[in-house]
Order: structure tokens, then C-alpha cells, then sequence
């Protein structure tokens, strides 16, 4: 695997331009838009450095170098794996530079930072936890348009359900977000954070397993 | 026995594959055939990029189930279409090979790279393809692997390019314990390199000789439709109609020499056995 790591670490580093942008972009909001552009700043970019690993992909695709890397001591499930590590690896370099960013330019304290950076790293995992298997499945430019489609479906049915359930569907989920967030509040803070890992955990097993099933069946 | 493929089969829609072939210690076997004839479909399914539908393929002895991810280190391979990503550079690639085997020879490697002038601050994409060819036979020897599966290393080559690579696997040989499985439609490239061949057509192994006996012992036989009536057809392989007569493939040369005066017989070279294989009918 630290050979499929040194590979795309070499061609994400060809992005060199993308890289001083998202830099960039980063540190003018923050000279902006001071304290109250914390959460933005951290999660855009958390989710640029998560994105990351969907080039490399597109990348292997392209240059079908993929069949080749097969050839070498991998195998498809150290293919997947790799993936895995190397998008949450990123996405969490990204989320950590942030935060440690916040922490120097402003008045945030490290623990109000961190609970932001856990929450921005976690959902960026669920989203790259849906994303990857995606991509593996119909590849980079049909993945795009899988998950678009994806997306709008979920809104669109999201909308019928909305209208069809009516006001009593709205008073139901108005009551289970409080029932949730008295519970949250009443709950100790660190059998939150073991709930959260353990639900991530599983998470990206699933995503995992989904994504190694998909390659395995692929022939080159 | 390095590798041994047993009835391996391979179905497509317009394609079926049914192979058996071994590759011996200190060997260099050689896999010949015309475009589509099944080599890259062979080697693919080799290296495991593609699964068989039947039979067996045993590495250093190992079944497919034995023969772990590790070992795989053991195998240096060519493809025609696939290598490295094209945006990466040599210094790159060394980055990664030095990451994924133990015995990659970093300082081989850049020697070599200089000594056939391949930049190692250049992009793949924008290597000729002699450089090309040059690179991914390098990358393959740069690890010593016991077994090199080369699949047309040297096609669209200029012939010194072709040279310098064959030398290079002659080379690659002198160190006992290696073998390589070697794929070209340029039979001329083989029949320097190779200790035994095997023809392949339609995803099927036609025969299987030894190289020295190829260039010894066979032969075309030009014969006109009466002297094919007389002809004793015990030793003959292959038979293809011309406009004079018969064009006849034969493995005892010195038999039609001794017995037949009167018949052309020239030395058989490998192309003559494609030709004769691929157009012609067995006798």
C-alpha cells in the first residue's frame, strides 16, 4: 500500500496550482471574514483536500494504469484500501491545517475548533464514504452524473414526501429533532463522540466492503 | 517449473481460449502468433488481471490460491498498453518502486536510465516510444524477478532499439533461475532469443517446438500438384494450396532432402510457420 500512497501523493502534488489556490482562498476569507467564517473555511477546505482522491481515480482511469498497478504486489482489495486511507488521510490533512490555522489567526479556543473540525471531518467522511464506491462502480465522468442524479432524486423525493406528509409530517420531524437534541444535551459528551466513531466506523467498513466487491469483479 | 497453465480457458463472444504451455527454469519461451490470436489474453490471464473460466495456472509451483500478493514480486511484467500513469516521471516512478518491492535496485535503475538517455525529470507522455519500450522493460528487470512476462516489448521499434532491448534479456538470463514468457508477432526477435516456442491461433496452442529444431529440422516443401499425389505424407504438419502446387510444412528437412532430389526444400524459419499455420490446413 505505501507504494499506491508515494503514487498518489506524486500526482495530487502535480496539482500544485490547485493547492496555492485552495491556500489561498483559505486565508483571504479568514482575513475577510475573521471568526465568523470558521466553519465555512474548515469544511471547504476539508472537502477540497477530500476531493483530492477522486483525480487519482480519475487519473488510473484515464491512463488504465490501473491494470498495471494489478501486476505489482497488490491486489484489488489493497487497491480499494488505499483509496480509503488516502482520502481520509487528505481530508483530514486539510481539516487539521484549518483548524490549526483558526486557532493561530483568531480568538477560537482549541476545544470550540475541534468540536467543528470533528463535525466538518465527519460528515465529509459519510460524504466520501457514499462517493467512493460510486466512482469505483461507473468511474469519473458516469460517477459524476450518478451522483448528481443521485442528489436530485433525493431532493425531488424529499419535496413529494414533504408535500404528501403535509404539516402533520412537519410537526412529527420538528418533534424528533428536539426528542434528539434533549437527548444530545443530556447525554455525556464522550459516549457521543464513542457513538459518533462507532457510526463511522461502520460506515466506512460498509463503504469499504461495497467498494472492494465492485473492483473485484473488474477484469483489465 | 516456473509457470504452468493447464487447459486455462477464457470465453468472449467472438473469442475462446483453451491453452496449455509451461515456462521452465532458464528458459526463454516464446509465444507467437498473429494479431488476436489470444497472447495478451493468455498473459492477462497470467498476472490475474482477468478471471479464467477453466483450468489451472501454477507460479513457482503454486496454485492461484497459494500464490500470494507478496510473491507477485517475483514477476516482472511488460504489457503492450499499460504502464505507469502517464503524468508521472521516472524519478516518480523510482519514488514508488522503491516503496512497493524490497529488492528494487534504485542505483541499476538510474544507471540504466542513463545510459539509454531516458530523462528522469520527463512526463511518460511525452516519451517516443522507444523510450517508452526502454522504460517499461527497465521498471520490469529493475526488481529481480525470477520470471519476466514481456508481452510485445519491442513492437513499433526501430531495429537497434529492438537490439539493444534483446541484449538486455539476454543479460537479464545470464543469472540462473530466471525465465522469461516472451510474446511478438516479429519472429525474428525470437529466433535469436528464444529457447522454445509456441504457436498460438485463435486462442489455441497449435504446437510447441524447440527453437534450434524449428531452424534445423523444418522446412517448406514447394511441390507440384503431382509430386504432392507421390509424396510420402508422413512427416508432413501443414499444407497450403498455391498456384504451382502445394507449399507443405515438415519437421524431418533432411528426410525430404535424402528421399525427394527433386522437390524445393527450403529451411524453415518461423514465418514460413505462421503463414503455413494461419493460411494453410493440417495433413
Amino acid at each position: 500500500m505505501r507504494g499506491l500512497l508515494v503514487k498518489d501523493l506524486c500526482l495530487t502534488l502535480k496539482n500544485k496550482r490547485l493547492l496555492v489556490v485552495i491556500l489561498f482562498l483559505a486565508v483571504m476569507l479568514t482575513v475577510l471574514k475573521g471568526e465568523t467564517a470558521a466553519s465555512f473555511v474548515i469544511s471547504f477546505v476539508t472537502a477540497l483536500c477530500g476531493t483530492l482522491v477522486l483525480n487519482t481515480i480519475s487519473i488510473d482511469e484515464f491512463d488504465k494504469s490501473v491494470a498495471f498497478l494489478m501486476t505489482m504486489p497488490i491486489n484489488k482489495g489493497i487497491y480499494a484500501a488505499e483509496k480509503y486511507v488516502f482520502a481520509l488521510g487528505s481530508g483530514l490533512v486539510g481539516c487539521v491545517i484549518s483548524s490549526v490555522f483558526y486557532i493561530i489567526m483568531t480568538s477560537f479556543s482549541f476545544v470550540d475548533i475541534l468540536q467543528q473540525a470533528l463535525l466538518i471531518f465527519f460528515t465529509l467522511s459519510l460524504i466520501q464514504m457514499i462517493v467512493l464506491p460510486i466512482q469505483f462502480r461507473f468511474g469519473s465522468d458516469i460517477g459524476k452524473v450518478v451522483l448528481l442524479g443521485g442528489v436530485a432524486f433525493f431532493m425531488v423525493s424529499l419535496s413529494i414526501i414533504t408535500k404528501v406528509g403535509g404539516e402533520n409530517l412537519l410537526i412529527w420531524m420538528d418533534r424528533a429533532e428536539n426528542l434528539f437534541l434533549q437527548w444530545v444535551d443530556s447525554s455525556e459528551k464522550w459516549l457521543l463522540y464513542l457513538l459518533t466513531g462507532v457510526i463511522w466506523v461502520i460506515f466506512v467498513g460498509i463503504s469499504l466492503l461495497v467498494s472492494e466487491s465492485i473492483i473485484k469483479k473488474k477484469e483489465y | 517449473m516456473l509457470l504452468e497453465l493447464k487447459e486455462v480457458q477464457k470465453y468472449y463472444k467472438d473469442f475462446q481460449l483453451n491453452c496449455s504451455m509451461q515456462v521452465k527454469e532458464g528458459y526463454v519461451t516464446g509465444l507467437i502468433g498473429a494479431n488476436g490470436a489470444g497472447k495478451s489474453t493468455t498473459f492477462k490471464a497470467i498476472l490475474g488481471l482477468i478471471q479464467i473460466d477453466g483450468g489451472t495456472i501454477e507460479r513457482f509451483g503454486k496454485s492461484q490460491k497459494e500464490f500470494t500478493v507478496q510473491e507477485k514480486a517475483e514477476i516482472g511484467t511488460v504489457l503492450s498498453e499499460y504502464t505507469f500513469s502517464s503524468m508521472m516521471t521516472i524519478k516518480e516512478v523510482t519514488a514508488v518502486m522503491e516503496a512497493m518491492y524490497q529488492k528494487f535496485e534504485t542505483k541499476w535503475f538510474i544507471e540504466k536510465c542513463s545510459q539509454y538517455q531516458l530523462p528522469l525529470e520527463k512526463q511518460i507522455k511525452d516519451f517516443s516510444t522507444g523510450m517508452k519500450a526502454k522504460f517499461k522493460l527497465l521498471i520490469a528487470m529493475s526488481y529481480k524477478a525470477r520470471l519476466l512476462i514481456l508481452d510485445e516489448p519491442t513492437v513499433g521499434l526501430d531495429a537497434v532499439t529492438r537490439n539493444e532491448l534483446l541484449d538486455e534479456m539476454r543479460e537479464y538470463m545470464n543469472q540462473e533461475g530466471r525465465a522469461i514468457l516472451i510474446s511478438s508477432h516479429i519472429s525474428s526477435d525470437l529466433e535469436g532469443l528464444c529457447d522454445d516456442l509456441y504457436f498460438m491461433q485463435q486462442g489455441k496452442i497449435l504446437f510447441h517446438e524447440d527453437t534450434d529444431r524449428i531452424l534445423s529440422d523444418y522446412a517448406v516443401l514447394k511441390v507440384s500438384e503431382e509430386q504432392y499425389q507421390r509424396i510420402d505424407k508422413t512427416h508432413l504438419l501443414y499444407r497450403k494450396k498455391e498456384a504451382f502446387g502445394y507449399e507443405l510444412l515438415t519437421k524431418e528437412r533432411q528426410y525430404y532432402q535424402e528421399n525427394y532430389p527433386n522437390i524445393v526444400v527450403e529451411k524453415g524459419n518461423i514465418d514460413d510457420i505462421i503463414i503455413l499455420i494461419g493460411k494453410g490446413e493440417a495433413v
